[in-house]
């Protein structure tokens, strides 16, 4: 019967390491295992030590980047940009020019004075909302119409000047009226309003529509 | 009890154990390969001294590369790749390439009295005479195969190609099969 080599190959008898060899081994493996502790250890800290500072640095950049977002969000119409450098300009009379005639019940123009005269129950036709709350409002700023500034919603410039003694108050009147959706298309003119608000002036355009009314 | 627990474990296992430290584990690492591996390194340059001398490299190889460990492949794949270059050195060192000339008298005889028990035709001199005669990637591949690795494995050990492995393994039979008949 032939074998084939691989089973003359496996009847050899398998020879072992001697003795001495696996003392040998043995020795420096248990001579040379404790050194590898503090190194292994190193290795360890190294692997997770830019993990860790990774984390860290997220962490630091959401904590003082956080109040700033939360601050911008909270004004949405003071962002970037509808953020004006310049200083507010006064409205400048020139020397040689007309000055803009001051507003009273006796010049006040035709429309406004058509307005100032109507009974207080009337509802007027331009306004969209008139419930009310908001006829209070309109009141409010009919009975303080002595003054040097003026306030006007787009719907209704042509039939709605508010006369009021303050600019102040006049942006604080028109916003009650915005948030009650009785000017609809205020938002230009709040916005306008607010650039000057803090400088106590209402812009120049104010006075221009104004001008060309009258 | 620590010893019976370690020998339960993987070779991965063990040499991750060694890493930490524990030579304990690296003990019953080497008991478990160092037959196999020395029985490997004889049969592939058969001679006692050299043998020592290389099974002696190879595992210290092992001790010192054990930070850079990772046990990505089979820990076995990975003992018998050093020992595979290790081979390879001491051949091209010498220039006497296959040092058969120093082949181990003592051990020979005790192989041939140990191999008369079996059925076997042939002495045992002829039979390591005949792997000797083989090329050294024949013979390699050879012995590979005889302590169980598949050719997958042995392509990695020798850092070629399966298709290569299975072709040096087919030639490596037929020549011994034909040295084999000629001796009988």
């Amino acid at each position: 019967m032939k074998r084939s080599p691989s089973e003359h190959y496996r009847a050899l008898r398998k020879i072992d390491s001697p003795d001495h060899l696996d003392r040998r081994i043995l020795s420096e493996a248990r001579q040379l295992a404790p050194n590898m502790e503090p190194a292994k250890l190193s290795v360890r800290f190294l692997n997770w030590l830019p993990i860790t500072a990774m984390a860290c640095l997220i962490g630091l950049t959401v904590i003082v980047i956080q109040p700033g977002i939360e601050q911008i969000l909270q004004k949405p119409s003071d962002s970037i940009s509808d953020f004006d450098p310049t200083p507010p300009q006064k409205a400048k009379i020139q020397r040689g020019t007309q000055a803009p005639p001051k507003i009273n019940r006796l010049n006040a123009p035709a429309s406004v004075e058509r307005m100032l005269m109507e009974p207080l129950s009337s509802n007027p036709p331009s306004l969209a909302v008139a419930d009310s709350a908001v006829q209070q409002k309109r009141v409010e700023i009919q009975t303080s119409t002595v003054g040097s500034g003026f306030a006007a919603s787009r719907e209704g410039a042509k039939e709605n000047l508010f006369f009021v003694n303050q600019k102040q108050k006049a942006f604080d009147h028109i916003e009650v009226l915005l948030k009650n959706n009785e000017f609809r298309f205020a938002v230009g003119v709040i916005n306008e309003l607010r650039k000057t608000c803090s400088e106590c002036e209402l812009p120049e355009s104010f006075l221009t529509m104004h001008n060309e009314r009258e | 009890m620590k010893t019976l627990f370690l020998q339960l474990k993987s070779d991965e296992s063990l040499m991750q154990c060694y890493q930490r430290g524990d030579s304990s584990a690296f003990e019953v690492l080497y008991r478990r390969h160092k037959g196999p591996l020395f029985n490997y390194l004889y049969n592939s340059c058969q001679n006692q001294a050299l043998v020592e001398d290389l099974a002696h490299d190879v595992w210290l190889s092992i001790i010192r590369r054990i930070e850079i460990y990772q046990p990505n492949a089979a820990f076995r794949t990975y003992l018998y790749r050093i020992a595979w270059h290790k081979l390879v050195d001491h051949w091209r060192k010498n220039t006497n390439e296959n040092g058969g000339s120093e082949f181990d008298e003592e051990i020979h005889s005790e192989r041939d009295v140990q191999s008369q028990s079996h059925e076997s035709s042939l002495r045992v001199d002829e039979i390591l005479s005949a792997i000797h005669r083989l090329p050294i990637e024949q013979r390699t591949a050879f012995l590979l195969k005889e302590e169980g690795f598949s050719q997958q494995e042995i392509a990695e050990i020798t850092e070629t190609k399966p298709e290569t492995v299975k072709s040096r393994l087919r030639y490596a039979q037929k020549t011994l099969r034909r040295f084999m008949e000629v001796m009988a």
